[in-house]
């Protein structure tokens, strides 16, 4: 069987199998860009925690909510939450990046800030800034920064007080007080970017949802796949997730990644698939003469269709680990900047395994229909 | 005999190598599509003309009484050219700081990087935080909104170079390993023409000729399904995901020049060691 089977391999076969694995290649990595895009606004204003709330009817980054009601949940949850002044920002009339208001408990509490120098404690004339942003502008502890808001044209001048690592997106921003935030956005002493929450009981996510139904606040969770494929599924309009699916801005958040991964996965899908097929049919037209010779030397048809089977088998195995392999080195290497954001290409694990299904699935069919035709062309 | 004809090498040899461009194409084709109305529409968006303008600064110190306090010091290089103490207006807010807002009078210190400057409260204007600017005046004209856009935009555009850049290797390596793939095939081909009685030359330039059709027809081709998917695409979304904001696909013309360049002398760059290879060596063979 093994001495029949490397009739089949040859260099056609193996240059097949690479020219598959740089579609696979490409593939996964449109996929992780598709996918992954789309959320950067919300993760940005996430910046590290579970459950955001924000306003629906704006660019997640620029909308504003107001105090009180935030107020409402943050007491409900029992303190659960941290209010953010998001200000996107011009440091030194030069590098745009987002400044991030946030209260004294704020600082401490969001993503476990370590600070590199300085300390923790800031006023309105001192600034945290993430390593990252302090690499890109070139600044360190003690030096004077000239921060002035895009929106709203005002600027403040604040010393840096310390360089903090916290491991996310956080680390491209400079933190500075709620009212020095305030001032850069031009929001009033009442407003809030968005509220950050680390879990929700049941009681303050009823509140939260009788808040959001009739003004232009919602609330979204950290994605993952089970809620934007749970919610493809559900008829819109029907609550059965969790019991919240309803209020709007999950809506938002969910339809926003769920167009961009289809968009991904489809366009991905639709080219692996036509390379797989092209490949196939050359492949098998290349190999007319073993497949014949096969025929002949009384091995029955059945038989030879296995074999091929397995050729072509292991021809889209080791062409899509090939692909997985080259896509997962990339990701690690290469980042990009979003919103004034180090964004990394990450393979995430849903969004490969829906490909990778919806890949077997129509590699099935593609070797089903090539195999079922040896023998029957002569 | 009659003139090799570029098909021969198209019809035995390079279907495959069409079926690839025309996908990989269609794929850079689609990025266009989408990434060119995003940053046409953040450009548009920041050509606002009612965007507020606002008047250059540097972040300074202001020195009184032995205490420091971080200072925005709006048009410095007005400041740094005054001869003696330099008359200033402090913000109501640097007013309120440096001694309530009666004390318009007072002499400061201002540190702007290295260079410090003795100057004189001479009034006060409104503003939220600790500033100053000369008495004399001070000139608008930088555009926050303009500049964040633009960051904004070249952020994309590095984005959108990097999927490009990223689709040509795709491209480049893929056509090159097809080409090594269908050497053998070639090689017959340009073999069986000879024997028909073409010249060395003729060979050359119909297996030169038949790829750069087949890497036109592919571009062509792609393009045309880029536009197809993504018309398709846009309405399927917002039938099926009904997403907030929906982007038209856009393309320029000038845009499609380039793509369609960039596609095609890479293909032929990718077969160019096998045209060589296969039509120039063989008119000497």
């Amino acid at each position: 069987m093994n001495s029949l089977l490397k009739l089949f391999v040859d260099r056609n076969y193996l240059i097949s199998t690479l020219v598959l694995g740089t579609v696979v290649y490409f593939s996964l990595i449109a996929v992780s860009i598709a996918g992954g895009l789309a959320l950067v606004p919300f993760e940005i204003a996430r910046g590290g925690g579970e459950i955001l709330i924000y306003n629906k009817n704006s660019l997640v980054i620029t909308g504003l909510i107001p105090a009180s009601v935030v107020d409402g949940v943050d007491k409900s949850a029992g303190g659960n939450c941290t209010p953010a002044v998001l200000a996107p920002s011009l440091v030194n009339d030069k590098t745009p990046l987002i400044v991030r208001g946030l209260p004294e408990e704020g600082i401490l509490q969001l993503g476990d800030i370590e600070p590199d120098g300085g300390g923790f404690t800031i006023d309105n004339y001192s600034a945290l800034v993430g390593w990252r942003a302090s690499t890109r502008l070139g600044v360190r502890v003690g030096e004077p920064l000239l921060l002035r808001g895009i929106l709203s044209g005002n600027a403040v001048a604040v010393v840096v007080k310390g360089v903090y690592k916290s491991d996310t997106l956080l680390d491209d921003e400079i933190i500075v007080s709620l009212s020095t935030a305030r001032l850069l956005r031009g929001a009033g002493g009442d407003e809030y970017s968005v509220v950050v929450c680390k879990t929700l009981n049941d009681e303050s996510l009823r509140l939260l949802e009788s808040l959001t139904a009739n003004t232009s606040m919602g609330y979204s969770y950290k994605i993952s796949v089970p809620s934007w494929l749970i919610s493809l599924i559900e008829a819109p309009g029907r609550s059965g997730f969790r019991g919240v699916l309803e209020v709007r801005g999950f809506g938002d958040i969910v339809s926003v990644s769920r167009a961009m991964s289809i968009l991904g996965i489809s366009g991905s899908l639709l080219i692996s698939t036509a390379t797989l097929a092209v490949s196939a049919s050359y492949y098998y037209k290349s190999k007319r003469r073993v497949l014949y010779t096969l025929l002949e030397l009384s091995l029955n048809r059945k038989k030879v269709r296995r074999l091929a089977l397995l050729a072509l088998t292991t021809l889209f195995v080791l062409g899509y680990l090939t692909g997985l392999l080259l896509a997962e080195i990339t990701a690690r290497y290469v980042s990009f900047q979003f919103l004034f954001h180090s964004v990394n290409i990450s393979l995430s694990f849903e969004n490969t395994l829906i490909y990778t299904i919806g890949l077997i699935i129509l590699y099935s069919l593609v070797a089903v229909r090539e195999v079922k035709l040896i023998g029957e062309q002569g | 005999m009659k003139k090799p004809l570029p098909h021969v090498f198209t019809r035995c040899c390079l279907g495959e190598l069409l079926a690839y461009i025309t996908l990989v194409s269609s794929i850079v084709f689609i990025l266009q599509l989408f990434f060119t109305p995003v940053i046409v529409l953040i450009n548009g968006l920041s050509e606002i003309s009612s965007a507020p303008t606002a008047q250059p600064a540097s972040p300074g110190l202001v020195l009184f009484n032995g205490v420091s306090v971080p200072a925005v010091v709006y048009c410095q290089e007005k400041l740094a050219n005054a001869s003696g103490v330099a008359e200033v207006l402090a913000s109501s807010k640097l007013a309120s700081i440096l001694g309530g807002a009666n004390n318009t009078t007072g002499s400061i210190v201002v540190l702007v990087g290295s260079t410090r400057l003795e100057a004189r409260v001479a009034g006060v204007y409104a503003g939220d935080s600790p500033s100053l600017k000369p008495a004399s005046g001070c000139q608008g004209g930088l555009s926050p909104l303009r500049l964040g856009a633009s960051g904004l935009v070249s952020e994309l555009q590095v984005l959108e170079g990097f999927l490009g850049f990223f689709s040509l290797f795709i491209l480049f390596t893929g056509s090159l390993l097809l080409a090594f793939k269908r050497e053998d095939d070639l090689r017959d081909a340009a073999m069986l023409l000879r024997e028909m009685g073409a010249s060395g030359w003729q060979v050359f330039s119909s297996l030169l000729v038949s790829i750069l059709l087949t890497a036109v027809f592919g571009v062509v081709l792609g393009f045309s399904i880029s536009l197809t998917l993504s018309r398709l695409l846009i309405v399927a979304s917002r039938y099926v995901v009904n997403p907030s904001v929906t982007v038209g696909p856009y393309i320029t013309a000038s845009g499609f020049a380039y793509t369609a360049l960039d596609i095609t002398s890479i293909v032929i760059v990718s077969q160019l060691p096998f045209i060589v290879k296969i039509g120039w060596r063989g008119r000497v063979e």
